[in-house]
């Protein structure tokens, strides 16, 4: 702005309305201050004017006073590191869980046709003697004296236990009787 | 948010994917390797609906302390057990209930010095 030419109302205006809409620089926006303030209020007025001179009151009222706007500070270096290593964690934790879970699923598959248990699954028998892997009708029978012998002996045992609880409780039975008799 | 979720839950669903069925411990008996050998007979037998494992020792000596402490764990969740001493005769039982159905694990040393471990039940009642 040149302080020789005299400004007309309109560009008074003009210049007034783009304070108002922050469009000036710092130096402008002084030079206009300096402007309105030079002139009688009744020389220089309009709405627009009128605003612009108050919202000037009370900016030099602010900064008369000392105030300004706390300055954001700056994460130490410590913690804008820990952020953004979490960043880098997160984002690569999501991609290893996808490839366990893959890998995961794929070692299921193969390893279940090899395990005995599913062998055992299509072939119904499976039997090792010393060592060796016994198939076809030995290992049936193997297998049909074995599990034959092992029921019979748990039944066995069982019905022996019951049968010795049974008798027990039979004795104890009797034991209380001769007391309450001899009472 | 949605991203940890989604993460959270790629990572459970791998976990359950490489995850097995809780086994008891007489179990792990089966999956070793190193009982292949001269001396010990392993019988495995799938019928229709029923598992039968067995797994007997001709000189179950330096065996019969291991079988035991395992027994000893799955005793934990037995509803029932039966325990027999007689002279060297040793013998307990457990029915063990899992998924509705019962296990019978058995463990028997014999007064020949040899020891039996034996697991039976419907395939239903492993799951």
């Amino acid at each position: 702005m040149n302080n020789d030419y005299k400004l007309t109302l309109q560009e008074i205006e003009e210049l007034s309305r783009a304070y108002l809409d922050c469009r000036l620089s710092r130096l402008q926006e002084k030079e206009l201050e300096l402007v309105l303030t030079s002139l009688p209020p009744d020389e220089a007025s309009s709405p627009v004017i009128d605003e612009a001179r108050e919202t000037m009151a009370v900016a030099s009222m602010i900064e008369a006073s000392g105030y300004s706007m706390p300055k954001q500070q700056p994460l130490p270096n410590k913690k804008r590191a820990g952020i953004r290593v979490a960043r880098i964690a997160l984002r690569w934790s999501g991609i290893a869980a996808a490839i366990v879970l893959i890998a995961g699923t794929v070692l299921f598959f193969r390893n279940r046709d090899n395990d005995p248990d599913s062998l055992l699954a299509r072939e119904s028998v499976y039997v090792i003697v010393d060592g060796e892997v016994i198939t076809g009708e030995r290992a049936q029978r193997i297998a049909a004296e074995s599990i034959a012998a092992s029921l019979a002996e748990s039944a066995a045992e069982i019905r022996e236990i019951t049968e010795m609880e049974k008798n027990n409780e039979e004795f104890k039975e009797s034991i209380i009787n001769e007391i309450n008799n001899y009472l | 948010m949605k991203r940890q979720l989604a993460t959270l839950l790629l990572i459970t669903a791998s976990i359950i994917a490489v995850a097995k069925p809780p086994k008891l411990a007489c179990e792990t008996v089966f999956d070793r390797e190193d009982l292949r050998i001269e001396g010990i007979r392993i019988v495995k037998s799938q019928s229709g609906n029923s598992n039968y494992r067995s797994i007997k020792f001709s000189d179950g000596k330096k065996y019969y302390d291991d079988l035991y402490k395992l027994i000893i764990q799955d005793k934990q969740r037995a509803q029932t057990v039966y325990e027999s001493f007689e002279g060297k005769n040793e013998s307990i039982l457990l029915q063990i209930p899992n998924n509705g159905h019962q296990i019978t694990v058995s463990l028997r040393r014999n007064d020949d010095g040899s020891v039996e471990l034996y697991i039976s039940g419907l395939t239903e009642a492993f799951k």
